[in-house]
């Protein structure tokens, strides 16, 4: 069942266009999550369907019914703002209550609903506290608390977590991902930050410059990226323009450019002259001692980088001449120190042609 | 050594630069205790200005005028002001930065040449000397300083707060009752505060402006002070100095001063 | 990136159409405005211009001809600068002082504040005061000065008028000379620079805005003062301003005192917009 409709939805600011032509569907209970660089255009998405822009030309629609013309007040849409935007001049219970007030709840109930959903983010009794005594975490679900104690059918999130230490990030993405489960809500979720994207996301959307690259489920960006941008902003890749040497029915033969090294893909290449070879760097296999075979060169460590849960490595290929090696990027557990003589083998299989 | 000499000439020239400036006050005060009125050195102390200022009809009955318009003026400007703000502060407006600017063309304005210009106009309504022209002519008068501070205040909101609201389902209006305006509060204290003192204290604008019936203290202390001098005129003094004195430290309480300078 | 606009504003003006409802809550301070301003302002500027029904500059001829006004204006631009020149050098010295030598700022920017706000007419009463016979200050200058007389002199004029505009001063110099960078100075001090080098070379250029803003209001409002020239002045030390109250009386002379006040307009403006631009172009190239 299909909640949220963007349809053709364009916003120009004079001569910036913000947000190019874009339509999707994020459906029900979805854990939707928009990322892509700053200025791609997903905060303007997030403004657009929350209601503080009105789309230059398309339609949003929620649950069927177009939203597009209506004040934000009157979407059943509710927002996490980035730096949280809470009332200073009111508690914390009745910043969470205003909602309810705002919507002519019976003031009966409106103590009780805040209960609940102060217990539901975790921080149950500090109705009377004031948010500047509050720590970033606290007010960051006290925003969240306060927007869902509405129960609305979606739920915004402006990159809530960027402002946040990583281990309060890792652990408030753990915590939203329940609140979602538990609560059935939709929630479309902005960041830049790719790691938290794929983490969260049911679907994730990559936005570059105002149009959408691609949409699917994390595994399927990740691994099976559509194009160069999607391949190199989802994580660390190795990607290369190439040319067609020679290709039959299972392989294609590839020179990379200023290279004279020669990769197999198990993909079929596209039409045009030059196509783009792209491989994870998980997917690069290193040993000391390898048997010959497709894909597989002596190559040299350049330079190592310890990321604390994994190593990175920088590793050169020599090529015919001094000028035309080729390097890749993998991972591996193991430790070599540069300089070391390393075999290198791709698996053609996992050497994709975007 | 050198270093001492120098703090302390520092503190003596900045001193000497403070006195300067109360010194009219201070010899205010004492005059309006001194039984001998003006002259120095004083025999005792003495209540008998206090006492002859609130006996005097025209006197208080000035007080209270003042009292009252700078009432009036601030119960009738901050709404304005106010909701001006509130206008002025949208972005879309063509030439808004000029409207903000040309609010404020009445600060360059001599006084002299405000008040005469308004003694001209009025008498061609028919409102000359009457108290509604003297609340006109403080609100115009007062307007620039209340939409610094005011406008200032506003624009100094993050307006993510106010979008938080309208997402919770606020209107406009409600946005502004119950977001925008608590938020400003300080400003609106310290801009009604300042808008009564500028209304109490102004002197040449506000002599265009009286008639026989409707005096305010500060143009009838000039009168007295024209005429015949009465130590009479320092209790009054004393009395508007403490009373000045005290509006301006509450204000400070609740909104620092540099802030409405305005400078 | 994104222009903010407020939702409701948004799609009220979706709605509506245009900027109509900025407009309308503009409009209340706007009409009141024009009402209470711009037309008065206007019906004088005519009253200057217009003499008979017809456009002419009689008025101002009769102004820049009769030595009475010349000496008034005359008299005017010199008590205005002798005051300028006086306020300018101790507001900048307790300014300096409240900035960079003072241990409590917050203080001092308050007792300034509230001489300021005590009414003039009171201050003005206190120098009356202490210039009359038998004061303070006849006791405490009389081993100096033989013949009391500072009432009813120019001199008491000045005083009046740096008691009124040295608040002003002060609020101007401090308010730029917090905005400069304590780390300059002592970086300039741990190059080598002696206290008085620092000050001359370093923070008294980047004060020049203080400096020109604050002299060119001073002058400004010393030019159109009413009350210190009114009662610390007597019948024969008048300027501008009190020429124009004394022609309010006789409906016949508005057309003088109409001219008067157009020609004091102008020239404070003048001072006040030129100075400003002069300091704001200067700016750019200024470093804060």
């Amino acid at each position: 069942m299909s909640n949220i409709t963007l349809d053709s939805v364009t916003k120009e600011f004079g001569d910036l266009t913000a947000v190019d032509d874009v339509s999707y569907i994020i459906n029900d209970d979805e854990f939707f999550v928009i990322v892509g660089p700053s200025g791609c255009g997903k905060s303007t998405s997030l403004r657009l369907i929350a209601g503080f822009e009105t789309p230059t030309s398309g339609s949003i629609s929620l649950k069927g019914e177009p939203i597009g013309h209506l004040a934000p007040e009157d979407r059943d849409i509710r927002m996490v703002f980035q730096n949280y935007a809470l009332f200073p001049h009111m508690s914390v219970g009745e910043n969470i209550a205003f909602g309810l007030k705002m919507n002519n709840v019976d003031p009966e109930t409106h103590d009780s609903r805040v209960a609940d959903v102060l217990d539901l983010v975790g921080l149950p009794d500090i109705e009377d506290s004031y948010p500047e005594t509050l720590s970033g975490g606290q007010q960051q679900r006290i925003a969240l608390a306060r927007a869902l104690v509405l129960e609305p059918d979606v739920l915004l999130l402006d990159e809530p977590l960027s402002n946040l230490d990583k281990n309060l990030r890792d652990r408030m993405q753990v915590e939203l991902k329940r609140i979602q489960r538990e609560t059935g809500v939709t929630a479309i979720h902005v960041t830049h930050n790719q790691e938290e994207a794929l983490s969260l996301a049911d679907q994730v959307c990559v936005m570059n410059d105002g149009v959408i690259e691609q949409i699917g489920p994390p595994e399927e960006v990740y691994y099976r990226p559509r194009n160069r941008f999607v391949a190199d902003f989802l994580g660390d890749s190795n990607t290369f323009s190439a040319t067609v040497l020679n290709a039959d029915s299972d392989t294609t033969e590839l020179g990379v450019a200023d290279s004279s090294v020669r990769l197999v893909s198990g993909a079929e290449p596209s039409d045009s002259d030059t196509q783009t070879a792209f491989f994870r760097p998980e997917h690069v296999g290193m040993a000391e001692q390898s048997p010959d075979g497709t894909n597989t060169f002596d190559a040299t460590v350049a330079s190592r980088l310890f990321t604390g849960d994994k190593i990175r490595y920088q590793l050169d290929i020599p090529g015919e001449t001094d000028a035309d090696g080729l390097t890749l990027t993998a991972f591996s557990d193991s430790q070599w120190e540069a300089g070391q003589p390393v075999r290198v083998r791709v698996p053609p299989e996992q050497v994709l042609l975007l | 050594m050198s270093g001492r000499i120098e703090r302390l000439a520092w503190r003596l020239a900045a001193g000497g630069v403070l006195l300067f400036l109360f010194f009219p006050l201070l010899l205010v005060i004492v005059i309006s205790f001194n039984p001998d009125g003006f002259v120095f050195p004083p025999s005792g102390v003495s209540l008998e200005w206090y006492a002859s200022m609130l006996n005097d009809s025209a006197l208080i009955n000035a007080f209270l005028l003042s009292v009252g318009l700078g009432i009036g003026t601030a119960v009738i400007t901050l709404p304005l002001v106010i909701l001006a703000s509130v206008g002025l502060r949208n972005e879309g407006l063509p030439g808004q930065q000029y409207l903000e600017n040309v609010f404020l063309f009445p600060l360059m304005v001599p006084e002299v040449v405000l008040g005469f210009a308004l003694l001209i106009y009025f008498s061609s309504l028919g409102l000359t000397g009457s108290t509604v022209g003297i609340v006109f002519g403080h609100i115009m008068f007062t307007t620039p300083f209340a939409l610094q501070t005011i406008l200032a205040a506003m624009k100094g909101i993050d307006t993510d707060i106010e979008d938080a609201a309208h997402d919770l389902g606020a209107g406009s209006l409600q946005t502004l009752a119950y977001v925008t305006l608590p938020m400003i509060k300080p400003a609106i204290i310290a801009g009604a505060g300042y808008v009564f003192i500028l209304s109490f204290t102004n002197v040449t604008m506000t002599l265009f402006l009286v008639g026989s019936g409707t005096v305010t203290i500060p143009v009838e202390i000039y009168q007295y002070i024209s005429f015949s001098i009465d130590p009479t005129v320092a209790a009054v003094g004393a009395v508007l100095i403490i009373v000045s004195t005290s509006v301006v430290v509450y204000m400070d309480r609740v909104f620092s001063v540099q802030e409405i300078s305005g400078f | 990136m994104s222009s903010r606009s407020y939702a409701g504003i948004d799609r009220l003006r979706s709605v509506v159409g245009g900027d109509t409802s900025s407009l309308v809550l503009l409009l209340p301070l706007v009409v009141a405005f024009t009402a209470l301003f711009i037309v008065p302002v206007g019906q004088l500027f005519s009253r200057a211009f217009l003499v008979d029904g017809t456009i002419s500059l009689a008025n101002f001829r009769e102004i820049f001809s009769t030595g009475l006004y010349i000496d008034v204006i005359v008299r005017t631009v010199r008590i205005s600068a002798l005051t300028t020149a006086i306020t300018m050098v101790s507001g900048y010295l307790l300014a300096y002082y409240i900035v960079f030598r003072s241990s409590n700022k917050r203080l001092l920017l308050l007792l300034v504040f509230v001489t300021m706000m005590v009414d003039l007419v009171i201050r003005i009463f206190g120098w009356v005061v202490a210039f009359s016979s038998g004061s303070i200050l006849e006791i405490l200058t009389s081993p100096f000065v033989e013949d009391f007389s500072i009432l009813f002199s120019e001199t008491a004029i000045v005083i009046g008028l740096v008691q009124f505009t040295l608040p002003f001063m002060i609020f101007v110099t401090v308010g730029v000379l917090s905005n400069i960078d304590d780390s300059l100075v002592e970086a300039a001090r741990d190059l080598g620079a002696t206290r008085a080098q620092a000050f001359l070379r370093l923070t008294l250029p980047l004060s020049m805005n203080a400096i020109i803003v604050g002299g060119s209001l001073v002058f400004a409002l010393s030019m159109s003062s009413f009350v210190s020239p009114q009662l610390l002045g007597g019948g024969r030390n008048r300027m501008i301003a009190n020429t124009i109250f004394s022609l309010i009386g006789n409906s016949g002379e508005w057309g003088i005192a109409a001219a008067l006040g157009f020609t004091l307009l102008v020239t404070t403006a003048s001072i006040l917009v030129i100075f400003i631009a002069i300091v704001t172009a200067l700016l750019g190239s200024d470093r804060p």
